[in-house]
C-alpha cells in the first residue's frame, strides 16, 4: 500500500510537470531516444533511484534514460541527467533501473528480465500511463524493453 | 522445523495439485521413484515422500503455477490494453482528433507456440527444442526491428488531450484516474520474490550444477541456465548464431538429461504456494479488484 501510494504521487509529480512542458513547441518526429530531462507523452522513462527512495530522499529519482525504442539489451544504454537528479548518470541501464514511467497513452511497457525480449524468465508490465519501480530481487538481469 | 515442514507440506502438495490438474497418465509418467527426478539431498524440503512429489519434465509452460489466478494473464493483457486503447480513440474523437486503436505486438512473451497461457512468465528459460534448433536464445522471428512509432511527439495540445483521455480511461478501467488496471504491486512482488528464492535454493542450485557439467562435457561453460540464455554475444544481432544455436541444443539436451526444469518447477512451486498460503486475504482481494478491472475491460469491448 506504501508503495503504491507513493509511485501514485511521484507519478503525479512528473505528471505535473510534463504537462506544463508540452507547451514548448516540439518537432513533429524526433528519434525514439531522446535527452529529454522530463518524461514526454509517448515515451517511457527508466529511472535510477525508485519510488521508495525518491520518496524519502526529497523526490531525488536520479538520472534518466528516455525512448520508446525496442531495447534488446539495457547495457548499451546510459543514464543522463534529470529534472529529479543526477545520479547515476553515465552509468548503464542495465541492472541499474529502479523506477520505470511509462507517458504512453495506451501501450504497455514491457521490461524483460533477460536479454531479447523474452519472458522465458520474468517479465514485468508497466501500463500505459501508469509506473511502476522495477523489482530488485532481479535486478541484475532486468536487459531489455519494448511497448507491447 | 516449522518452516522445513511447511515447504516440505507445500512442496508436495503444489505437486499434486498440479498433477490433479493433468492428465493422469501424464502424471504417474512424471513421478518414477528414481532417476533424475530425485531431489538432492541438501536443502529445506528434504522430508520422506518429497522425491517423488517431482515431475521428470522438459517444458512447464503447460502446468500452472500457484501465482497465476492473482496474474493477468497474456489474453487478459490483451483485453485492458485494447480496452484502454478504445477508450482512448473514444475520447480522443470526442476532441476533434483521429486517434487509431492501437494494435498489440505479435508474440509479446517471445516464447511463440510454447509461451504459456495461465501466465505470462516461463519463469524456467526455453523449454523448447524445436524453439532452440530455429531460434536460439532469440524470441520467435527475431528480434523486432527498430520501432520507434511509439515514441512520436505529438504538438503540444495534442499531447495535453491525450494525457486527460489516458486519465478518464483509468477512471472508467479502475473507478480512479490515477487507478492501475495492470498487475497489482504487491503480487508482483511475490512473483519476484519467490522466484528469486527458487533460484537460490539449495536444490535448484545442485541440479544447476548437474546441468553445469553436462554442459562442459558439450564444451560450453555456464554457471546456470540463466547464465547461457543471458550470455551478452546473443544480444548482438537480430537473428541467431550458429554458436547460439549450438548452445542452446546442447542446453535443451542438457535440461533433459537432469530434469532442471523438474527440479526447479517443483521448488519454485512450493514456494508459490507458501506465498499463496501467507497471504489469502491480499491476494483474494486483489483478484477481486483484477476482476472488477477486467469486466470493465469487457464492458468496453462487447
Amino acid at each position: 500500500m506504501r508503495t503504491r501510494t507513493m509511485v501514485s504521487v511521484g507519478a503525479a509529480a512528473v505528471g505535473l510537470v510534463a504537462t506544463a512542458l508540452a507547451a514548448a513547441p516540439v518537432a513533429s518526429a524526433a528519434p525514439a531516444a531522446s535527452t529529454a530531462t522530463q518524461c514526454e507523452t509517448n515515451f517511457v522513462c527508466l529511472y535510477y533511484h525508485s519510488s521508495d527512495y525518491a520518496t524519502s530522499h526529497g523526490g531525488n529519482y536520479g538520472a534518466v534514460m528516455e525512448t520508446a525504442a525496442n531495447i534488446s539489451d539495457f547495457k548499451d544504454w546510459y543514464f543522463y541527467k534529470s529534472a529529479y537528479g543526477s545520479d547515476g548518470a553515465g552509468l548503464s541501464v542495465k541492472n541499474n533501473a529502479a523506477y520505470v514511467t511509462n507517458w504512453h497513452p495506451t501501450k504497455t511497457y514491457r521490461v524483460y528480465y533477460n536479454s531479447g525480449y523474452s519472458c522465458v524468465y520474468a517479465c514485468q508490465d508497466i501500463h500505459g500511463a501508469t509506473s511502476a519501480d522495477l523489482n530488485s530481487q532481479l535486478k541484475n538481469n532486468d536487459a531489455s524493453g519494448k511497448f507491447l | 522445523m516449522n518452516r522445513r515442514h511447511t515447504l516440505a507440506v507445500s512442496l508436495l502438495a503444489g505437486t499434486l495439485a498440479a498433477c490433479g490438474l493433468a492428465a493422469l497418465s501424464a502424471c504417474s509418467a512424471d513421478t518414477p521413484a528414481a532417476g533424475p527426478a530425485a531431489l538432492p539431498a541438501a536443502g529445506p524440503a528434504t522430508a520422506a515422500g518429497t522425491p517423488s512429489g517431482v515431475p521428470v519434465i522438459v517444458d512447464a509452460n503447460d502446468r500452472p503455477m500457484p501465482l497465476d489466478p492473482y496474474l493477468l494473464d497474456p489474453a487478459q493483457i490483451a483485453a485492458i490494453d485494447k480496452a484502454q486503447s478504445v477508450l482512448v480513440s473514444r475520447c480522443m474523437g470526442r476532441l476533434g482528433y483521429d486517434y487509431p486503436v492501437t494494435a498489440e505486438s505479435a508474440d509479446p512473451s517471445g516464447m511463440g507456440a510454447d509461451a504459456p497461457t495461465t501466465r505470462v512468465d516461463g519463469y524456467f528459460g526455453f523449454q523448447s527444442m524445436s524453439h532452440a534448433r530455429k531460434w536460439g536464445y532469440h524470441p520467435e522471428g527475431g528480434f523486432p526491428a527498430a520501432d520507434d512509432s511509439a515514441g512520436t511527439h505529438l504538438p503540444a495540445q495534442e499531447g495535453a488531450a491525450l494525457n486527460g483521455c489516458a486519465g478518464q480511461a483509468r477512471q472508467s478501467l479502475t473507478g480512479s484516474s490515477t487507478g492501475d488496471p495492470g498487475d497489482p504491486d504487491f503480487v508482483v512482488r511475490l512473483k519476484f520474490d519467490t522466484l528469486g528464492k527458487g533460484t537460490q535454493d539449495p536444490r535448484t542450485l545442485a541440479v544447476f550444477a548437474k546441468w553445469s557439467a553436462c554442459m562442459k562435457a558439450k564444451g560450453h561453460r555456464y554457471a546456470d541456465p540463466m547464465k547461457a540464455s543471458g550470455d551478452p554475444a546473443w544480444s548482438r544481432a537480430r537473428l541467431p548464431t550458429p554458436q547460439e544455436v549450438a548452445v542452446a541444443v546442447a542446453d535443451q539436451e542438457c535440461r533433459r538429461d537432469t530434469n532442471v526444469v523438474g527440479v526447479w518447477y517443483a521448488v519454485d512451486y512450493g514456494y508459490q504456494q507458501q506465498a499463496v498460503q501467507q497471504n489469502s486475504a491480499r491476494l483474494a482481494a486483489a483478484k477481486a479488484q483484477m476482476a472488477a478491472h477486467l469486466a470493465a475491460a469487457d464492458r468496453v469491448l462487447h
